[in-house]
């Protein structure tokens, strides 16, 4: 399946990209497999470690398709776009 | 009768009457303090008190009146705003307009917990207090100027380090959305309070200050604002404000459907990704805060290129960037920029500004006004160069300009043929930059709001951030309860004069205000949380009753047409629409009002300590008996 992760605003500058297309092979998958596995052997153990780190402590906002995901247990389809953004606010 | 020390309070209010250029000053009563801790708990109870029901809203009878909470200028982080209550003329009921900057603390220095300002000035005036004096002083060279002239050369002439509120070309031809300014760029924008300064031949109100608050326990105190420091800098949503402000939520909240484009009717937005925090980024080259406020959400942006370079201006915030941007079809970010300096340069609210651009947009779409009406410009979706003509012919009531002036709701009457469809209001208040049919809770906080829609009323963040507890936005049960408590817990932290921005993000917990408090003011009666929060009911109650006297009922917690029937068109709460009987039904039992009306109850009142009130509304016959 493949699978959209977004980056925005200083996780773009820190991944250096702003969206990674991510092909995973015939898997049932959550976010936890994504953001603890799969993503750190893409983008290496350091910065796919932080990133985990940054979500375990509330640090930043992830959205599956428009809908803010309730914890890493939320289960990832063929075509999800998942976008990661630093925790803002305001109005 | 001895004088009660009051702590953390300036101990005084100034009491103004512009037609026989006189004032007077009073202690500030125990009992108000007690009852209502300060800023807008204090703006409602004195317009309670002070306004006849039925008053013009642009009248001289209607009051203005400035408000700051007892953290003011206290050295308390983030606490330092200022109220103005009166009478909108938008809605013609109860209103609250909130602002940042510099002036709430000097109104502290000067010695005055609020400014009560009624009566209309023969000329055009300018109030210059200083401390214990207040002079009333020609305005006539600076009216008709630009916010900004206008304070380059009051503050000029009178003192560089004063700090002031003014109006523009807006405000003095009583535009009904017309902003009141700050020297610093600020803005309490909502609801026409500059429309009623301009009513009142009220060009500016310049204070300067030279006292300081005494605290009840200034070690306490300190120490607590270390406390509160910590916890802003261990927040995660504290580097984004300083960073980037309310612009670092504008992408994500038009992922989540939150975002408004095309006056609510919610098409995709193309190009919506110039409004990525990281592209707004790089406009950045200055920023700044509000007085004591280690957040400092301010940046000023630079525009370099195009039609509309060579300007630095507070940034457009997230509301004005979809107000005067995305509402129009527009995400030229130079011309979104551009728009937003002229509303603060005319004095015009940005919010009710773009949505009634964007409800002109429309009905020229749909063929109800054409060219002819439109003076002859072509409004078409996307297009910047209408928008900014039209903002100048509005704030100078020109043609099509006057018509528009009125805001949607009188605009939408005036013009018939259908327009009412499209106006985007509640009660007469355009719609913030949010869609009901997306956040439940939130959309019922606009239709219940006692100034109308109004995000800052109720802030949702819950459904809208996940804070402090995630809740589905799509959802329906529960949103009643969630609804009143947002709206409660913002009435209690508007009384102490807290932003909204480091609230919301959980950054002055209600323990923790409670503490400072206390220890700013020595009340014994601020050391328990759930008074306070008891303090912020009454204060949504005490609204509701004023405007139940002005004549609202059940029928005026409403949201226009498009929300209640048209299903919402795109990705994540596609075909939603805003279930309004269910959710009014609730909100009514979760405040214990009358369902049928949207009264409050006597039971309800006297339990927030409110009886006198109950009084008064069964004297007017507003119970169902």
């Amino acid at each position: 399946m493949r699978v959209l992760v977004e980056f925005a605003w200083s996780l773009a500058e820190k991944v250096g990209k702003k969206y990674i297309w991510l092909d995973v092979k015939g898997e049932e998958l959550d976010l936890q497999d994504i953001f603890s596995r799969i993503l750190p052997s893409i983008l290496g153990e350091d910065l796919g470690k932080a990133l985990h780190d940054l979500l375990l402590n509330r640090g930043a906002f992830v959205v599956v398709n428009g809908i803010m995901a309730k914890d890493l247990k939320v289960k990832v389809k063929d075509g999800d776009k998942i976008l990661l953004q630093p925790i803002a606010s305001g109005g | 009768m001895a004088r009660h020390k009051l702590y953390g309070y300036a101990g005084r209010i100034l009491w103004i009457d512009l037609t026989l250029k006189s004032y007077s000053i009073t202690d500030t009563p125990l009992d108000l303090v007690k009852n209502y801790i300060g800023a807008r708990g204090f703006g409602t109870k004195i317009l309670w008190d002070q306004l006849k029901p039925g008053a013009d809203a642009l009248g001289p009878d209607n009051k203005l009146i400035f408000s700051i909470g007892p953290l003011a200028a206290t050295g308390v982080q983030s606490a330092s705003r200022f109220f103005v209550t009166f009478k909108s003329p938008l809605t013609g009921g109860y209103f609250r307009s909130v602002g940042g900057g510099q002036f709430g603390a000097e109104m502290k220095f000067a010695g005055y917990d609020a400014i009560v300002i009624g009566g209309r000035a023969e000329r055009p005036t300018y109030l210059w207090i200083h401390d214990d004096v207040v002079e009333f002083k020609d305005a006539s060279h600076v009216w008709g100027a630009v916010t900004t002239h206008a304070t380059e050369h009051l503050i000029d002439e009178m003192d560089r380090n004063a700090k002031l509120v003014v109006i523009g070309p807006a405000g003095e031809r009583l535009v009904r959305y017309a902003s009141i300014q700050t020297n610093d760029n600020r803005s309490a924008a909502r609801g026409g309070g500059g429309a009623v300064m301009g009513s009142k031949n009220l060009k500016a109100v310049v204070v300067r200050g030279s006292k300081k608050p005494e605290v009840f326990d200034r070690d306490e105190l300190n120490r607590l604002v270390k406390e509160q420091i910590d916890i802003y800098v261990k927040n995660p949503a504290f580097e984004g404000f300083r960073q980037l402000g309310t612009n670092g939520i504008i992408y994500l909240f038009y992922t989540l459907g939150h975002y408004p484009t095309y006056n609510f009717k919610q098409l995709e937005l193309e190009n919506v990704e110039v409004f990525r925090p990281e592209d707004l980024l790089p406009y950045v080259v200055k920023r700044g805060g509000c007085y004591a406020c280690a957040m400092g959400c301010w940046q000023f942006f630079k525009s370099v290129k195009g039609p509309f370079a060579g300007i630095i201006w507070d940034k457009p915030e997230y509301e004005t960037q979809c107000t005067l941007g995305s509402l129009i079809g527009l995400t030229h970010r130079e011309a979104i920029m551009y728009a937003n300096m002229l509303c603060d340069l005319y004095g015009l609210d940005t919010i009710s500004a773009g949505v009634t651009i964007a409800f002109a947009y429309e009905l020229y779409e749909k063929g109800i006004l054409t060219k002819r009406e439109t003076d002859g410009l072509d409004l078409r979706w996307g297009d910047p160069e209408p928008v900014i003509e039209l903002i100048r012919k509005i704030a100078l009531r020109e043609g099509i300009g006057d018509v528009l002036a009125e805001g949607v709701k009188r605009a939408a009457e005036a013009i018939g043929r259908g327009a009412e469809r499209y106006a985007m209001h509640v009660k007469g208040l355009e719609l913030p930059a949010y869609d009901p049919r997306a956040a439940k809770a939130h959309g019922l906080n606009f239709a219940t709001s006692n100034i109308g829609a109004s995000h800052m009323y109720g802030w949702s963040g819950p459904e809208l951030i996940g804070f402090p507890e995630k809740v589905d936005p799509l959802a329906v049960e529960g949103k009643a309860t969630l609804c009143k408590r947002v709206q409660d817990e913002m009435a209690l932290y508007e009384a102490a004069g807290i932003c909204q921005f480091p609230m919301s993000s959980g950054m002055v917990p209600l323990d923790l205000l409670s503490r400072m408090l206390h220890a700013a003011t020595g009340v014994e009666e601020f050391k328990r949380p759930e008074y306070l929060v008891m303090v912020g009911e009454r204060i949504v109650n005490l609204e509701r009753a004023f405007n139940v006297r002005e004549g609202f009922s059940r029928r005026d917690d409403t949201l226009p047409e498009r929300f209640l029937r048209e299903p919402y068109p795109r990705a994540p709460a596609k075909g939603q629409v805003f279930e309004l009987d269910k959710l009014l039904d609730d909100y009514y039992v979760a405040r214990g009002w009358e369902p049928k009306t949207g009264v409050p109850t006597r039971t309800k009142l006297e339990e927030v300590g409110l009886k006198d009130v109950a009084d008064e509304l069964e004297k007017l016959g507003k119970y169902i008996m």
